[in-house]
């Protein structure tokens, strides 16, 4: 037996063999390969995140104290939005991305997928969420659009809570919606920063719901729209519209052949005659229960061709704009002069007025407590029953975004 | 669980050297190592705690293995794999081995492998395709690794196998998992590698004197291994020497060899008698050829062998009876002089004892006359070769001793019993201490013996036959001095066990006799006047020696009796036993005269029965039969007389009432009415040996 196994007759294959073996074998014993590896540590880490996500619904974003490479669950949240959405859609068809207070820098624009909805204003630790203590910043930065959901977004998918500002780009856009109809609400959208365009929401054949924010359009050069619609049917309700140009390219709202429904809108009309309040053309929208005013005669409503005429025109408050309603080849100073404008078009208009709103003050649009504007709808409108504070609306509605002061 | 798998793997380790079935010397070389390729693809379970992690998962390993040449069964492997697991987080994990290991295969069918393999390594793993992770992103670790698997395959053709395996493999630190496999491998093939291998090759030194010996008893071994993985069978063999053997001699090797096995073979080689034409010591090539069956095609396997032949007078003195080959009883030289010396023989008055012994007295004479002599071989003297069995011995065969007319003391051996041989005479070979010579069968008992020489000790008695023992190297002393120096020798060794008798057709029956192939004509036999002279001068030597001690005993019986029929007949019978007739018929007349005494009446008869003076014979058995018509010898007397004188029905006739009275002995001459080819050749020396029994009261 001794010749057999002599080193020289098994050869070095066998003696190479069992000497690897042999240390293999003494390297659990050595405890050396029994510590489980970091990479089966993150695995675990990753699979008990995964279950808690599944079962939870959210993913959780601190861009302070996160790390993207954490599984994104309350302790362990995320770093950056983005990874968060991701992640989220990756492990469910229905669920939210929670983002913590804070300023995020976005680098690229922010991809909002199907079913994963966007909250803001939560505190960092304990998640409890108070979007006016807890201001989740969401800032572009060399990016021209800052949220932009992908193709096929429904309204199921919510961007709720975020302060979204746009930076010193030429072409600004806060929010753009291509082929997509999220539910934005809560929001302050802030594209002043903008140069050329600042356009708070864009959308292109979408059909979202734009509920309770207050949008800033900016002052671009060449165009500064609150919200503009192409091809959009756009829900418009509870929303606070402004801009801070002054020279006559402000868009409170802009339709392009969009059949939208503008309820209950706050809409500075701008600080140039040129500006407008609501801007229609080859749309045939539904206008109610808005305040357009203006401290510089701007238009309330500019009717862009008689393919532009409106559904609806009930119950708007135009208050220092002038004319009230522009088309083609005239225009309408006065309520009666609009509503027998319309009328001869077979469009339904009735009850506008020109009150004075009594704001709480001229940067404050709260309806002060003796506005006439207060508690003034009595036939209220359906789909919607917040206003911009997101309080609940009460019968009889005021006008206008806030309910209240 | 991982103190579990150490454990597996030393047991593995500790079983290995504890069989003894697969370290036995029938495996334990291997020749050549084997190499495959195998790929097995398959799908992964992750055990226990890990199935929380991970879901069922595929796998690949790539496995090259090399036979390990000097270990059965055992093989050693390099291996690559690819693991790919998904993780339960919407991730996946690769898993890249990268390690050796050991394999045990072995065929449980013909076509059907079984293994059990245990690697080891490193591995390298990796999270990547995760949500967790960004795109691109993956996160690796590496840590040692162990698998173990077991499974079979079964052989589609000789290069390809498919099967099934099952493993378990720990990736320390990471996952450890069941696994079920296909196993696809590819066994490369070594070309000209013939799947039984001539593993060594042993073949004696060749004695052609041998080469009918070496039918019977193969003069080479080789050992063949089945270096394959296979079960082979339909093993043939083939040895061929040119031009010492007509044709290839094959033979069939019945059982299949296993892998691994080694066997040892006999070459066996039937040799033609050109072989007896090498006079000098030479070497030649042979050619083994070494076929089998494996998969339904033969493979085939040479090699090139030197073989060392011995001139034809070569022989080793292992065994004494080797010397039987030598004796070449039909050589034409040998059947020359002894046919000569038989016609001497024939034409002398004197016919003492019987044929046998004047034949010996003859051929001795005419060895002598012929100028024969003895002469120590000088390179290889008979005294000292024995001293070495394995030293080589020149011997000649009896023509050329005839042609050399001189030879030691082997060769005149071997060339008297050649001559004694040729005539039908048994004879023998005697060994004592560094000498061999020859003695002859006389056919006769000891009891027989008794009565026709007067000292026995100059007699060997074995067996019951009675052997005349002649040194033949005594020429020039004459028979009878041959004869006593060949007693004396016997005598001297006999007590001490040192004196051994071989008798020659024994020893044909494992050495038979080679003859030259040709030549032998041109023969000139001695004169047959001086051979008859000096024969007739040992003969009368002989009678003087032996008779006349015994003539005066009986004559003084007879006066003594006053002229008894019995005692004058027993003189009769003396006269008659030592040939000398015609003082025999004298005294078997003088019974007659005064009564028709059977005995002298037969005696008569089978004098004139000896010189075929069939006639005058018939006359005096019918005279007997008369007298005693019962009378065995009397009825086979009347049936060989009638024989010879060609009277079948007489000789029937007789024959079948000497078979009534007495069976045995009419069996004894059952030629006399049973005439086949064979008998009628027997006759041809019986005419010449005939006996008769004297008979005497």
């Amino acid at each position: 037996m001794g010749r057999v196994f002599g080193f020289r007759r098994i050869g070095m294959p066998l003696a190479l063999g069992l000497s690897v073996l042999a240390i293999i074998a003494l390297l659990p014993i050595l405890g050396l390969a029994g510590c489980d590896t970091a990479l089966r540590d993150r695995i675990e880490l990753y699979v008990n995140g995964c279950k808690q996500i599944q079962s939870d619904g959210v993913v959780y974003v601190d861009g302070i104290n996160g790390t993207d490479s954490n599984p994104g669950t309350q302790e362990l949240p995320k770093k950056t939005i983005q990874n968060a959405i991701d992640l989220a859609d990756a492990l469910m068809d229905l669920g939210e991305v929670r983002v913590a207070q804070g300023t995020y820098h976005l680098y690229k624009t922010l991809i909002v997928r199907e079913g994963i909805s966007l909250y803001g204003g939560f505190q960092a630790s304990g998640w409890t969420r108070d979007i006016e203590t807890y201001t989740t910043v969401l800032q572009g930065v060399s990016v021209d659009t800052v949220i932009k959901p992908e193709q096929g977004v429904t309204t199921a998918t919510v961007i709720d809570g975020f302060t979204i500002e746009a930076v010193s780009v030429a072409e600004a856009t806060c929010i753009w919606c291509k082929d997509s109809s999220p539910t934005i609400q809560r929001n302050t959208l802030d594209a002043s920063q903008g140069s050329t365009d600042t356009i708070g929401i864009f959308n292109s054949s979408s059909s979202p719901v734009i509920l309770a924010n207050t949008i800033n359009a900016g002052d671009g050069t060449a165009a500064a729209w609150g919200i503009a619609n192409s091809g959009s049917p756009a829900k418009i309700w509870s929303n606070v519209i402004f801009g801070t140009g002054s020279n006559g390219k402000y868009r409170g709202i802009l339709n392009s052949n969009s059949d939208a429904v503008i309820q209950n809108n706050t809409i500075r009309c701008g600080l140039h005659v040129d500006d407008v309040g609501i801007y229609n053309s080859d749309s045939n929208c539904i206008m109610e229960n808005n305040i357009l005013f203006s401290s510089a005669s701007s238009c309330g409503i500019e009717e862009d061709g008689s393919a532009a005429l409106p559904v609806k025109v009930n119950n708007n408050d135009f208050y220092g704009c002038s004319p009230y309603y522009e088309y083609d080849s005239g225009s309408c100073t006065t309520v009666t002069q609009m509503e027998d404008y319309l009328g001869l078009h077979s469009v339904e208009a009735a009850s506008n007025r020109d009150d004075n709103p009594q704001f709480i003050s001229g940067v404050d649009w709260h309806l002060g407590s003796g506005s006439p504007l207060r508690d003034a709808i009595t036939d209220p409108p359906t789909g919607f029953y917040r206003d911009r504070d997101w309080l609940l609306r009460s019968d009889p509605w005021s006008m206008g975004a806030y309910e209240k002061d | 669980m991982k103190k579990t798998g150490c454990l597996i793997l030393l047991l593995i380790a500790a079983a290995l050297p504890a069989s003894p079935k697969l370290f036995s010397p029938a495996y334990s070389n291997l020749g050549h190592p084997f190499m495959d390729v195998a790929v097995t693809p398959g799908a992964i379970v992750p055990l226990f705690a890990d199935a929380d992690l991970y879901t069922v998962g595929a796998s690949a390993v790539v496995t090259g293995e090399l036979k390990i040449s000097s270990v059965p069964f055992l093989y050693t492997h390099g291996e690559i794999g690819y693991s790919l697991i998904p993780v339960r987080a919407e991730s996946l994990l690769s898993v890249v081995p990268l390690g050796v290991g050991m394999d045990f295969k072995i065929n449980v069918l013909p076509r059907l492998e079984a293994k059990a393999a245990v690697s080891g390594g490193y591995y390298f793993g990796a999270l990547h395709s995760s949500p967790f992770l960004a795109e691109g992103e993956a996160i690796w670790d590496g840590n040692p690794y162990l698998s173990l698997r077991a499974g079979s395959s079964f052989y589609l053709m000789p290069t390809i196998s498919l099967g099934l395996e099952a493993s378990y493999a720990n990736y320390f630190g990471l996952v450890h998992f069941l696994g079920v496999s296909l196993v696809g491998s590819y066994h490369i093939p070594i070309q000209g590698r013939a799947p039984v291998e001539i593993k060594s090759v042993e073949v004696d030194r060749l004695f052609p004197v041998l080469y009918q010996f070496y039918d019977r008893e193969p003069p080479g071994r080789a050992v063949i291994a089945n270096t394959g993985r296979f079960p082979v069978s339909g093993i043939q063999a083939s040895f061929y020497l040119d031009p010492y053997m007509s044709r290839p001699t094959v033979w069939e090797i019945e059982e299949a060899l296993a892998p691994g096995e080694e066997r040892e073979i006999e070459l066996q080689m039937l040799f033609n008698d050109r072989i007896l034409a090498i006079v000098e010591e030479a070497k030649f090539s042979g050619e083994l050829v070494l076929s089998c069956e494996c998969f339904g095609q033969r493979h085939e396997t040479r090699r090139i062998l030197p073989v060392e032949i011995r001139d034809r007078n070569s022989l080793t003195w292992e065994d004494d009876r080797k010397a039987a080959l030598f004796v070449s009883e039909k050589d034409p030289n040998v059947l020359a002089l002894a046919g000569s010396t038989v016609a001497t023989v024939k034409r002398s008055r004197l016919r003492p004892i019987n044929p046998v012994f004047r034949m010996a007295a003859g051929l001795h004479s005419a060895l002598s006359v012929y100028g024969m002599s003895y002469i120590s071989d000088p390179n290889s003297p008979y005294t000292e070769v024995l001293k070495d069995g394995s030293s080589i011995d020149f011997l000649k065969f009896p023509r050329q001793t005839l042609s050399h007319r001189a030879g030691d003391c082997d060769d005149l051996t071997i060339l008297f019993c050649a001559l004694l041989e040729s005539v039908n005479m048994e004879t023998a070979f005697i060994t004592v201490p560094g000498h061999i010579y020859a003695a002859v069968s006389l056919g006769i008992t000891q009891e027989e013996a008794a009565k026709l020489f007067t000292s026995l000790e100059d007699l060997i008695f074995l067996e019951d036959k009675t052997w005349l023992p002649v040194e033949v190297t005594e020429l020039d002393g004459g028979f009878l001095v041959a004869w006593q120096l060949g007693a004396r020798e016997w005598r001297e060794h006999r007590e001490s066990g040192e004196a051994h008798l071989y008798p020659v057709h024994a020893a044909w029956e494992l050495y038979p006799p080679v003859g030259l192939p040709a030549g032998g004509s041109g023969f000139d036999p001695p004169a047959p006047e001086e051979v008859l002279g000096l024969y007739n001068e040992e003969l009368i030597a002989f009678v003087q020696q032996e008779l006349e001690p015994k003539v005066e005993e009986c004559q003084r019986r007879i006066a003594a009796s006053g002229n008894h029929p019995k005692e004058i007949n027993t003189l009769g019978v003396l006269y008659a036993r030592y040939g000398l007739f015609e003082e025999a018929k004298d005294e078997f007349h003088r019974v007659l005269e005064s009564s028709e005494y059977v005995p002298a009446l037969v005696n008569l008869g089978n004098i004139y029965f000896l010189e075929e003076d069939y006639d005058s014979a018939l006359l005096y058995f019918d005279r007997a039969h008369a007298v005693n018509p019962t009378s065995a010898n009397v009825l086979l007397c009347l049936a060989r007389t009638h024989y010879q004188l060609e009277l079948y029905e007489k000789t029937r006739e007789y024959y079948t009432r000497l078979k009534e009275v007495k069976p045995d002995l009419a069996g004894r001459f059952a030629y006399l009415v049973v005439r086949t080819k064979e008998e009628i050749r027997a006759q041809e020396f019986v005419s010449f040996g005939r006996e008769v029994v004297w008979e005497e009261e």
